[in-house]
């Protein structure tokens, strides 16, 4: 009975301890969905010339996460 | 009796023979197999690295892509301010603006030249030396973008107030 009791607390953490493993080796990794909002963003931009209509979509553009997976890149190559 | 025992020594000596020939054999097929072993797996990591890039890739494209519409629109909106109001000198705002497109042409070699850098990357026998010319030609990229970004920012706000004062 108690031989059970710890094989069944020893499979239960086998599985979290692997869920855990898969939630932390794919946190640098964007999803397709993800990925294909943020590149959807990216494209949609207004065709006015209107000042504050360019000034908004400049203030939009997004420059800060370019090469968000070349942290991946290097992680595949070591 | 002598013939017996000749007979054994002689059934050893080929049994011995024949189990280290079929060993010498079996080691190339060993070697070959430790060689698709470890292709298998380094190709798995180059289709992993090659879709990673590519994202990033089509990222910066589309980036490059909407500045450059972007310039289209200021240069839209300079035209119209040339042709509505003649008082208003543009001169400095259009100087600007081609040099955003120059700088945004070169983004454009730098991002083809970072297209060879991975392809040569995953090839690569040293790939950790090809990644550090994939690094620089990001930063590249990523650095002229944002110089690109700060000029029409400055055009923008350049022409509003040149607009403001007349």
């Amino acid at each position: 009975m108690k031989n059970r009791l710890v094989i069944s607390l020893l499979a239960v953490l086998a599985i979290v301890l692997g869920f855990l493993a898969v939630i932390l080796s794919d946190r640098n990794i964007v999803s397709p969905e993800n990925y294909e909002a943020e590149i959807s963003k990216v494209e949609k931009a207004s065709n006015s010339d209107d000042l504050d209509s360019i000034e908004e979509d400049l203030d939009q553009t997004e420059l800060d996460n370019l090469d968000i997976e070349l942290t991946n890149i290097q992680t595949e190559l070591n | 009796m002598q013939f017996v025992k000749l007979f054994c020594v002689v059934s050893f000596l080929f049994f011995t023979q024949a189990v280290t020939s079929n060993v010498k054999a079996s080691e190339p097929i060993r070697e070959n197999r430790k060689l698709e072993q470890k292709e298998r797996i380094s190709a798995v990591k180059r289709e992993k690295i090659l879709n990673f890039s590519n994202k990033m890739i089509v990222r910066l494209e589309a980036t490059v892509e909407r500045i450059e519409k972007l310039i289209t629109r200021i240069e839209t909106r300079i035209k119209k301010i040339e042709t509505d109001s003649k008082n208003i000198n543009v001169e400095e705002a259009k100087e600007s603006l081609d040099s955003a497109k120059q700088k945004l042409a070169l983004i454009k070699i730098e991002i083809n030249t970072l297209k060879d850098d991975v392809l040569k990357m995953v090839e690569s026998d040293s790939p950790k030396l090809v990644f550090e010319k994939v690094k620089i030609s990001l930063d590249k990229i990523k650095e002229g973008l944002k110089e690109v970004h700060q000029l029409l920012v400055k055009i923008i706000g350049d022409i509003k107030g040149l607009r403001s004062t007349k």
